[in-house]
């Protein structure tokens, strides 16, 4: 039985995705604190600083698919790599991160000496450091050094980085940059379709938009998985499946249709197709590496490959079969419980207005007087 | 010029449209000001338009922009090029829509009215509303007549408006080719037109349909097939001559 047609559905879940997704006012401020720190950085005095350093987003804030913490008091997380023009033999991992740590301290006491607007509070963290700016958002800093090898990514092979892991212990590889080329090279048609939207609607020119201000379909639908995700998982964020995991699978499964929840239904559909085994392992290949595995805790750890299926047959059941689930209001009950209160009743007041809106317009279309339907008379 | 008379009649004209503003001193007289999209009461869209009461009106319709350019500049929001002045209708349906001689708040009322709820629908879900629009160009114009005159094939809409310049007995059969007598059938509609419709526009209808005749008489010949489109098998040149 359908009891609600998709562009209702769809108009409800584009609600849904406004109302989780991270203020831009919240990220504009972010983005400009970030700023501060890596001049400061860029001219810190401190004859072993002066190595050419930058500091760039890296994770949800560089994919654009951030959302707000699931309780309403929690800050936003902003996490930059802080990297290093270092050799990794020249350094410990040790110093690489203690260093930092002492470096973003002065960077604390200078902001108080120029009377800076917010003080953030520095705090330590396993691999890296925090700076907790009021309650709207802290940075995670994390110190890293370039990889010296160029070989190991698919693309961008020189953005490749180094990182400490929790302990101090070993080296890991990453390569922010390049896996968000791989990301955005999968969705650049409908990137460029939604910006040129972005355009009309402003008075920017297409370069100035910013990335993540233009909202792929894609993006809108990884952001609603991670907060059902992160609903699902509130009293077991050990385990909950990481964001790397769900934004390379859901990007493999994605089919473009116009449709977000057409969207999530193929997704949490066929995510799990994508997940290899490779000699009885389980592997969520990396799309710029192919060496690397996204779900390598899983083998050690049955308890996190396990939280994942379970959280996909949860996301199956929200997702797959949305349009027998009674009318927008019946499913927003349901919805509450796995999405948050307050993002649900946000969205289906929003999409209550918006719905009123296009149904008068349907009916003011319907009984013009005379049709005068529009024509266009002179080629171009 | 545009005479006293029709100054006045557009400054009455915009009474319930605080929005808008007149500049009837200007070289080329204009209104400029908020369009709202609105209908019982509730606002859609606002769009800031500019109306240009060029030489020649009332027989040559005010051009009508929409300046913040917030409608993209596109055939398919029916804004033509090079100007991107808003194609409001079919010309051919002028006497319908604003008849000469009616006051500008009927300009107002319908045509502009419809043409912006139209484009606030296109915004807001990014395709046209399921009342349609006309196809560009002289497709517009056939499809204009096929509505109007209530016929699908060329060769019908071409006699039809050919019997609003030659006489046709009301007894005779109908010139859309039905087994009727006209009377009975088209024989009010033609009149409409006769009465009612620009001569020129009613001309260049003929022409453009005994266009499509010809090269469609054509492709038959070459296929020797029967026609298929004729109602009746007479070639255009003898539908001309009658
Ligand atoms: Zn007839």
């Amino acid at each position: 039985m359908l009891d609600i047609d998709e562009d209702q559905l769809d108009l409800f879940f584009d609600e849904i995705y406004q109302n989780l997704d991270v203020p831009k006012d919240t990220i504009r401020a972010a983005d400009k604190e970030h700023e501060i720190l890596a001049e400061w950085l860029k001219d810190d005095s401190e004859v072993k600083f002066k190595t050419n350093s930058s500091l760039y987003p890296q994770g949800s804030v560089l994919f654009g698919t951030s959302v707000k913490p699931v309780k309403d008091g929690d800050d936003f997380d902003y996490d930059l790599v802080y990297l290093r023009q270092i050799q990794k033999d020249s350094i410990s991992k040790k110093e690489l991160k203690e260093q930092v740590g002492e470096q973003l301290h002065r960077f604390v006491e200078h902001l108080k000496t120029i009377n800076h607007p917010t003080i953030p509070t520095l705090k330590e963290g396993g691999r890296c450091w925090t700076l907790k700016y009021g309650n709207k958002f802290h940075m995670d800093i994390l110190p890293a050094l370039p990889d010296e090898d160029h070989t190991r990514y698919t693309i961008n092979k020189s953005d490749g980085i180094i990182l400490t892991d929790k302990a101090l212990h070993e080296w890991c590889f990453s390569n922010p940059k390049g896996y968000n080329t791989w990301f955005k090279n999968q969705m650049r048609q409908e990137l460029n379709e939604v910006k040129a939207r972005l355009v009309r609607d402003s008075s920017m020119n297409i370069e100035e938009i910013p990335d993540n201000d233009a909202k792929t379909i894609l993006q809108r639908a990884i952001q609603i998985l991670k907060r059902h995700r992160d609903s699902t998982f509130q009293g077991d964020k050990e385990n909950k499946p990481i964001s790397i995991i769900i934004t390379t699978l859901a990007t493999k499964s994605y089919k473009k249709t116009g449709s977000l929840t057409k969207a999530l239904k193929d997704i949490v559909s066929t995510m799990a197709s994508h997940i290899e085994t490779k000699d009885g392992e389980d592997w969520v290949t990396s799309p710029i590496n192919p060496a690397e595995n996204f779900a390598n805790k899983w083998k050690e750890n049955p308890t996190k490959k396990e939280a994942f299926y379970r959280w996909l047959e949860l996301a199956n059941e929200e997702f797959g079969s949305l349009e027998t689930r009674g009318t927008v209001i019946q499913l927003s009950e349901g919805l509450k419980k796995t999405m948050g209160e307050t993002v649900i009743t946000g969205a289906l007041k929003s999409y209550q207005e918006k719905k009123f809106k296009r149904d008068a317009l349907k009916i003011a279309v319907s009984s013009v007087k005379t049709q005068t339907p529009p024509h266009t008379e002179v080629k171009s | 010029m545009i005479t006293t008379s029709d100054k006045e009649d557009i400054q009455r004209s915009l009474e319930n449209y605080p929005g808008l503003q007149f500049y009837p001193d200007a070289e080329v007289p204009y209104i400029q000001g908020i369009w709202e999209a609105k209908f019982n009461g509730v606002l859609f869209e606002t769009y800031e338009v500019k109306i240009d009461f060029i030489h020649g009106y009332p027989n040559k319709l005010p051009l009508v922009y929409e300046i913040s350019s917030k409608i993209p500049r596109l055939a398919d929001r029916h804004l033509n090029p090079p100007g991107w002045d808003a194609c409001l209708f079919v010309a051919d349906s002028r006497w319908e829509v604003w008849p000469l001689g009616s006051s500008f708040l009927k300009f107002l009322e319908i045509p502009i009215h419809n043409f912006f709820l139209w484009q606030a629908y296109y915004d807001e879900f990014q395709k046209p509303p399921p009342s349609g629009e006309r196809s560009h160009y002289d497709q517009g114009v056939v499809e204009y007549y096929y509505e109007r005159l209530s016929v699908t094939k060329p060769d019908q809409a071409l006699r039809l408006l050919l019997a609003t310049k030659y006489i046709t007995k009301r007894t005779d059969r109908c010139p859309c080719g039905k087994n009727i007598s006209f009377k009975d059938c088209h024989y009010e509609t033609v009149k409409l037109f006769r009465d009612n419709a620009e001569k020129l526009y009613i001309q260049k209808a003929i022409n453009i349909f005994l266009e499509i005749v010809e090269q469609q008489r054509k492709i038959y010949a070459q296929k020797k097939e029967k026609s298929l489109i004729y109602t009746f098998n007479i070639s255009p040149s003898e539908i001309l001559k009658k």
